[in-house]
């Protein structure tokens, strides 16, 4: 706002003056229009009269066509200040008579605008006009033209004495408020002039003087009493911020004893977090040896497996071995040679050898039954010796299966799933057949797909031979179902169901933990390294019992495609 | 001369058309100037104020009375349908006054009787010595009496036309005016080519 920076006297005094002016200024604009339409008004009814009076007077002279007495009647108008023409016009339009003032220029008038006592302001002249009426018709009209000078000149002059009288009130007005203005300015200017010093100088001591009980009186009174409460205050203040003051410096002294203190503990924790993680980095490596042992001891699993089975096998190849042996040792073979020997000792006489010596009689009737007997072992040996190449091949294929899983390891590759269980299963064959463990097969067909191979290999056969001896101790129908089957498009299912000794629920959740084993000869490693080798192919490896007594089923959930890429 | 003459008679037809009040110049030929005569003598009604006995009641005429007017009684034919101070106008002509001063005493009783009836009598065509008896018969009549002969005045009749510079004026005696109680308008006498205010003086 305009007036927001200037002090309060001279608000008072524009204010004052503003106001004076305002009202005196609307006053005078009133009264000098109204004295205005008033004269206009005047002249108008004045004019008006005149024309109707000149319209009466000139009426005879119309009605007898007497021009001249027409036109002296207007000459009349000449003692009329202001009128500077007259006319007649007949009913026709037709000018009677003209009266033109001295000097004033001749202006023809718009006769059809101006009728019926009518008048119009315009070209600097006021016209008027009145009907000359003869027996009740108007048969000529008088036009009376004014100009509007001394209307102007009034105004003018109005004017100027209302701007006189402004000028002459407001400086009056001015004079009046400069004085008047002190009663309300000078206390107040009093106390802003106290505000001031007690801003600048700090000095809270001081007081302003109260010259009255108005509303000025009672702020001044309210100043006084602030500036009486801020000097106690501040007082107090000096007081406590000198107490706080002696706090603080103890409080920094104690701090800087404690940040000592912090700083030894800090540099002890130091030391102490690089031993934490020295022995974080050892427990990494550990567990990542721990990892490898425990593939490594998936795999040694699936190698004792597997060497079990070729053990089985090779006693097979002995009993074979050892009967051929038998068999061989006890030949009739040896026998036939003493008669081969005495039929060389009698080559001379071989005729009456085998027909007079007592033993040759005999000897033809040996070879024939030898011959037979020969035949016989010889399809024994065949035999014996084609089981112990069925062993042997045997050998061969396990360990030649082994040699397969134990080349692809961490490599998806297209296979059958039939195929990996089925080996699974055999490396297990041994022990499942020693204990008269029956397989149920619940299998889906899946085609080929990729997946990797050793890993399943491993996880499978720890859980079949884990099922194997969970079914040790049944008396009755020991049986395994391995069941497999598509869970959602790109995963598979492979579950393998026992109805042996169960687990209960508290180990359920440690089955897989590393070295948790039941067994009395176990190391605790097959479930663990199963689950790590479901992780590592981004499946999962879980279990579920309905508690002692009630078998277990460990589902082995994993990704799969069929397209080569890996999930 | 003639082409201004036959002017100057279209307008006057045309003023009197339109509404009686004479406009254009008189003429010297009778017929047109007993014309216009007639309509002064009928704006004359506007400026004249008879005594209130003698105006019209009611439905009542103002009478002109015209005197000898014989065959031109027709060029008053005009102002007969108009009315003038609110009234009806009718004509009445007088003839056979030539004989007036001849008549017994009864007879010019009678006939001053019946033309002391009209409000307005004009003096068409009459002679000096039966004008001057008879309108010393009407001085107090109450009668406008209206003439066209120089000596009209002086034998106390009321307004009198004469020619001037060919146009029709007129000249009024005030004095017999008012003796015959009748009240003649400042308008009309301002108009007056002479005005008659004192019994031997002239304007």
């Amino acid at each position: 706002m305009l007036f927001n920076n200037i002090t309060i006297r001279y608000k008072l005094i524009i204010i004052i003056m503003i106001t004076c002016i305002a009202s005196l200024l609307l006053t005078s604009m009133t009264f000098v229009i109204l004295e205005y339409n008033y004269s206009r008004s005047s002249l108008v009814s004045n004019l008006s009269t005149q024309a109707e009076m000149m319209a009466d007077n000139c009426k005879a002279a119309v009605i007898f066509d007497t021009a001249e007495d027409a036109l002296n009647s207007l000459k009349a108008l000449s003692f009329q200040p202001g009128v500077v023409h007259g006319y007649i016009y007949t009913i026709d339009g037709k000018e009677f008579a003209c009266y033109n003032r001295d000097g004033s220029v001749h202006k023809q008038l718009n006769v059809p605008t101006l009728t019926d006592n009518n008048y119009i302001f315009g070209n600097d002249l006021l016209s008027v006009s009145a009907n000359i009426i003869a027996n009740g018709s108007t048969i000529a009209t008088v036009y009376i033209q004014s100009d509007l000078h001394n209307l102007k000149a009034m105004l003018i002059r109005n004017i100027i004495v209302v701007s006189v009288i402004l000028a002459g009130a407001s400086l009056i007005a001015f004079l009046i408020s400069s004085r008047l203005q002190l009663v309300i300015s000078k206390p107040i200017l009093n106390l802003s002039e106290i505000a001031q010093k007690v801003t600048r100088d700090r000095e809270y001591s001081l007081e302003a003087v109260k010259q009255g009980n108005d509303e000025i009186g009672i702020l001044i009174d309210s100043f006084n009493e602030m500036l009486r409460q801020i000097n106690k205050q501040r007082a107090k203040m000096i007081e406590m911020n000198r107490k706080l003051e002696d706090k603080v410096k103890n409080r920094t002294a104690d701090l800087a004893q404690t940040i000592e203190k912090l700083n030894k503990s800090n540099e002890h924790l130091r030391s102490e977090n690089i031993e934490r993680k020295k022995a974080e980095e050892e427990l990494r490596q550990t567990h990542e040896r721990l990892i490898e042992v425990s593939h490594q001891a998936g795999m040694a699993e699936v190698a004792t497996d597997v060497l079990h089975n070729v053990g089985n096998v090779l006693n097979s190849v002995n009993v074979s071995a050892t009967l051929v042996n038998e068999t061989l040792s006890n030949s009739e073979v040896l026998n036939l040679k003493k008669v081969a020997d005495m039929i060389e000792e009698n080559l001379g006489s071989l005729g009456s050898f085998f027909s007079e010596n007592p033993k040759g009689k005999y000897i033809p009737s040996y070879i024939i039954k030898t011959s037979k007997l020969l035949v016989q072992e010889q399809d024994d040996v065949i035999k014996k010796l084609e089981s112990l190449t069925k062993d042997i091949n045997h050998i061969k294929d396990i360990v030649k299966m082994q040699q397969t899983y134990a080349k692809v390891s961490g490599v998806d590759v297209s296979v059958n799933l039939d195929q990996i269980i089925e080996d699974a299963i055999r490396i297990n064959q041994a022990g499942l057949d020693r204990h008269g463990i029956k397989i149920v097969r619940q299998y889906s067909d899946l085609g080929n797909i990729y997946i990797d191979k050793q890993k399943v290999m491993q996880v499978m056969v720890n859980l079949i031979g884990n099922a194997k001896y969970a079914l040790t101790d049944n008396k009755t129908d020991k049986t395994i179902t391995i069941k497999y089957y598509k869970s959602d498009p790109d995963h598979l299912r492979i579950e393998v169901s026992d109805n042996g000794v169960g687990i209960p629920e508290e180990n359920l959740l440690q089955v897989f933990r590393h070295g948790f084993t039941t067994r009395m000869h176990g190391h605790g490693f097959g479930l663990h390294s199963g689950a790590l080798a479901a992780r590592e192919m981004k499946g999962s490896l879980s279990v579920h019992s309905d508690g002692p007594g009630h078998g277990a089923t460990f589902t082995l959930e994993l990704p799969f495609n069929t397209t080569g890429v890996t999930v | 001369m003639k082409i201004k003459v036959y002017i100057l008679f279209m307008v006057v037809l045309v003023f009197l058309a339109l509404d009686g009040y004479v406009q254009g110049e008189p003429t010297v030929d009778e017929t047109h100037e007993l014309q216009l005569k007639a309509a002064f003598i009928y704006n004359f009604i506007q400026f004249v104020d008879w005594t209130e006995e003698k105006m019209p009641k009611n439905d009542e005429p103002i009478i002109i009375g015209v005197i000898n007017a014989g065959e031109q009684i027709n060029l008053f034919d005009k102002i007969k349908s108009r009315q003038a101070k609110g009234k009806n106008i009718i004509i009445e002509q007088f003839e056979g006054l030539e004989e007036f001063s001849k008549y017994n005493k009864e007879k010019q009783q009678s006939v001053i009787e019946q033309i002391s009836k009209t409000h307005i009598l004009f003096f068409c065509k009459l002679s000096q010595e039966n004008t001057r008896i008879l309108l010393k018969q009407l001085s107090s009549s109450n009668v406008l009496t209206i003439g066209q002969s120089p000596d009209f005045l002086e034998y106390q009749g009321n307004i009198n036309f004469v020619l001037s510079e060919s146009k029709i004026k007129f000249e009024i005696n005030l004095v017999s005016a008012k003796a015959n109680n009748l009240k003649i308008s400042s308008k009309l006498l301002a108009l007056a080519q002479k005005v008659i205010v004192e019994s031997e003086g002239a304007k």
